[in-house]
């Protein structure tokens, strides 16, 4: 088990760059998960921590190592890839030895060591078997069993679910975490799915254009997100972006939306927001923090009347689609909502968990 | 409306099920499929069998003129008395050809040849041939001038190659010899000599066939999986354990294909002894193919010249057979 750090981490191919000075210290025993959307340079960010490409420059640390000019088979690392990568010609008991036949560890404990991975991942039965005879959450399974016996320094997981249906990527996320909290060992994991990355990390960091947008715990990124592209990749349904602008009328603040719409401002939120009255900025607001009114009005929220454009019953909750000023906003209501489309709802915007982002720098502000 | 055939032709199509062609209707088709075949579908069986044989006939026909024939015609010349002096069919000898050509030491000594000729080329072809192989694999630039060079010994037809070879080796005038003697040294009867000449035809012949194993074989590293080797490396394969635990095994059903083509290739050598050395000096060349044809039109024994192609045919066959069966069990 280690610590990772990676330091002004730079990747060119030829001229183009596609990773930009990447900063990260993960902690000993950390679950951290790279996440962003395809070409954000996240896989080549892990590849470069597997040694399976070189770096352009800085510096990656293992354990205060320098491993830049280290061979992968030198970084003591493990690493399961999204295509399973197992080899074909071997049964799964061998797949998943081989690293520690290579390291000349005795035959008697490589299959104690295999019988255990085995066994914690269920694929006892299975060892015979070459890879071809497998479904694909077996292969996963086997290709998380061959990380494993090699007990390494580090776990590195490159989109290790994409490839299985979403029945089964729930189930083996759950394994995955159950599996880290066993073994315990220093894990880094890239994904593009939000959901993979909220439910597994310590910390996400949330990565775009070859750069790193923001690193936090996933709560953190949930409702104190940094800039439009964090806020909105973080949660499903995203958060809801419409055009407003910041107004003052006796000492209160407002959000003005086309020509009728005017939401209150929280009180508390006047002296962060004061420097931008009079400019456009963009309002977020996440499709649970809009609901329909009950009971008395609370402070702080924001009544709307909206046209409803869609409905979509999820059962646990109803996205119901409306119509802001020519903007799409989604509301996630209870399911017993009475929303119909062509009709317009009357709902609360709870202006509590409102964001307001300068649409020039792209920043939450 | 839907004629009988292309029913049936659908059917096959879904079914792959050639027997029953009874046209049906898509849902009592779980039904009829079961149902015991009345007479008339045995009629529309023999028909639609009737018309797949029609279709086959030009080609088997054919392949009988030119294929068949000739070799039922060879089979039964080598249990007939039949010389170019006497030229009798009948009546048959019985094994009587096949007993002198297993007893001539001749056959014996052009057998173990062939073999030993076949296990030295085919041997220093794939070895080669694996080794231009994994070079041309790390090549990403001019590949394709590669390619183009490497294919110019197989355009040449072996007649072509030996006359070249000929030519370069020719012990006064070669250009061979010639670079020797100018480095000090004394020039060579490259074929000429007992010593020199079996090297000499195989070294011709690897010369000219590596270049077919080295493309087969960059071809089927090209096609191997990227993949196993990252998970290799990260499992602590260094390039040589990888290349021993990774890309051989994974290559073997191409080098297995690429060994039998060549073992079935080199075991009928012919073309190459005739131009090059006549199967001499004296019979050190002699391959089985040459002595056979030496039999049959120099020593004018067409039986026994049938007789010895037939067990250079069940030498190749049993070889080949051994191969596959050596590759299936593996494969389990």
């Amino acid at each position: 088990m280690a610590q990772v750090s990676l330091r002004n981490v730079v990747k060119r191919y030829e001229l183009v760059q596609v990773v930009h000075n990447i900063n990260l210290e993960i902690a000993d025993h950390e679950f951290v998960v790279l996440v962003g959307p395809s070409g954000c340079g996240k896989s080549t960010t892990l590849r470069m921590l597997a040694g399976l490409e070189e770096i352009s420059s800085g510096e990656i640390y293992i354990d205060s190592r320098p491993v830049s000019s280290v061979p992968p088979w030198n970084r003591d690392i493990a690493m399961v890839f999204q295509n399973y990568a197992l080899y074909p010609h071997m049964t799964v008991a061998e797949n998943m030895g081989f690293g520690l036949k290579l390291r000349h560890v005795p035959k008697s404990e490589i299959q104690a060591r295999v019988k255990h991975a085995a066994d914690i991942l269920g694929i006892t039965n299975l060892l015979d078997r070459r890879p071809k005879a497998l479904s694909g959450g077996q292969r996963q399974r086997v290709a998380m069993g061959r990380a494993l016996v090699r007990d390494p320094k580090v776990f590195l997981f490159d989109e290790p679910l994409s490839n299985l249906d979403a029945k089964l990527r729930v189930q083996m996320r759950t394994e995955i975490k159950k599996l880290h909290q066993r073994v315990n060992t220093t894990t880094i994991y890239v994904t593009h799915d939000q959901v993979e990355a909220m439910t597994l990390a310590d910390r996400v960091v949330v990565m775009n254009g070859g750069r790193i947008e923001q690193i936090g715990p996933p709560q953190e990124l949930y409702h104190a997100p940094k800039s439009l592209f964090v806020a909105g990749f973080v949660g499903s349904p995203g958060m809801n972006f419409v055009p407003a602008r910041v107004e003052e009328s006796n000492g209160s603040l407002y959000l003005s939306i086309g020509n009728r719409c005017r939401l209150a401002v929280p009180l508390a939120r006047t002296d962060r927001y004061g420097p931008f009255v009079g400019r456009m900025m963009t309002f977020g607001i996440r499709p649970e923090h809009i609901s329909e009114p009950s009971g008395e009005p609370q402070s702080g929220m924001a009544p709307l009347e909206l046209p409803v454009d869609v409905v979509e019953p999820m059962g646990a909750e109803t996205l119901v689609h409306c119509n802001l000023d020519g903007t799409t906003v989604i509301a996630c209501l209870e399911p017993s909502t009475q929303a119909s489309p062509g009709k317009p709802i009357k709902l609360v915007a709870d202006m509590n968990h409102m964001h307001l982002i300068d649409p020039e720098t792209s920043l939450v502000v | 409306m839907k004629t009988d055939l292309s029913h049936a032709i659908e059917r096959v199509a879904v079914t792959g099920d050639l027997d029953s062609t009874a046209p049906e209707t898509p849902s009592t088709s779980i039904q009829q499929h079961h149902r015991k075949p009345r007479n008339g579908d045995f009629k529309r069986v023999d028909r639609w069998r009737l018309i797949g044989w029609l279709f086959a006939l030009p080609g088997l026909l054919l392949l009988g003129l030119t294929i068949g024939i000739p070799l039922i015609y060879s089979f039964v010349l080598s249990f007939s008395p039949y010389t170019l002096v006497n030229q009798k069919v009948l009546p048959l000898v019985g094994l009587a050809n096949y007993v002198r050509v297993l007893n001539d030491p001749y056959v014996w000594h052009s057998l173990i040849l062939t073999l030993q000729y076949t296990a030295v080329t085919v041997l220093a072809e794939f070895l080669l041939g694996l080794g231009v192989a994994l070079l041309l694999n790390r090549v990403y630039t001019g590949r394709s001038i590669y390619f183009m060079i490497l294919a110019v010994p197989l355009a040449i037809s072996p007649v072509s190659v030996g006359l070249i070879w000929r030519l370069l080796l020719q012990p006064n005038l070669g250009i061979v010899n010639e670079v020797i003697r100018s480095l000090g040294g004394t020039g060579v009867d490259w074929l000429g000599s007992p010593d020199y000449a079996f090297w000499t035809v195989a070294f011709i012949d690897v010369w000219q066939q590596v270049s077919f194993v080295a493309l087969i074989l960059t071809a089927g590293l090209a096609a191997l999986p990227k993949e196993p080797y990252e998970a290799a490396a990260i499992d602590g394969a260094r390039s040589w354990q990888q290349f021993i635990y990774i890309t051989l095994p994974m290559l073997r059903p191409v080098a297995a294909i690429v060994l039998i083509i060549q073992m079935i290739n080199e075991i009928r050598t012919y073309d190459l002894i005739y131009v090059l050395t006549k199967g001499g000096p004296g019979v050190e060349t002699e391959l089985l193919s040459f002595l056979t044809y030496k039999k049959a039109f120099t020593g004018l024994a067409v039986n026994e010249g049938a007789a010895s192609a037939f067990v250079l045919l069940a030498a190749t066959m049993l070889l080949s057979v051994l191969s596959f069966v050596l590759i299936s069990r593996n494969k389990q």
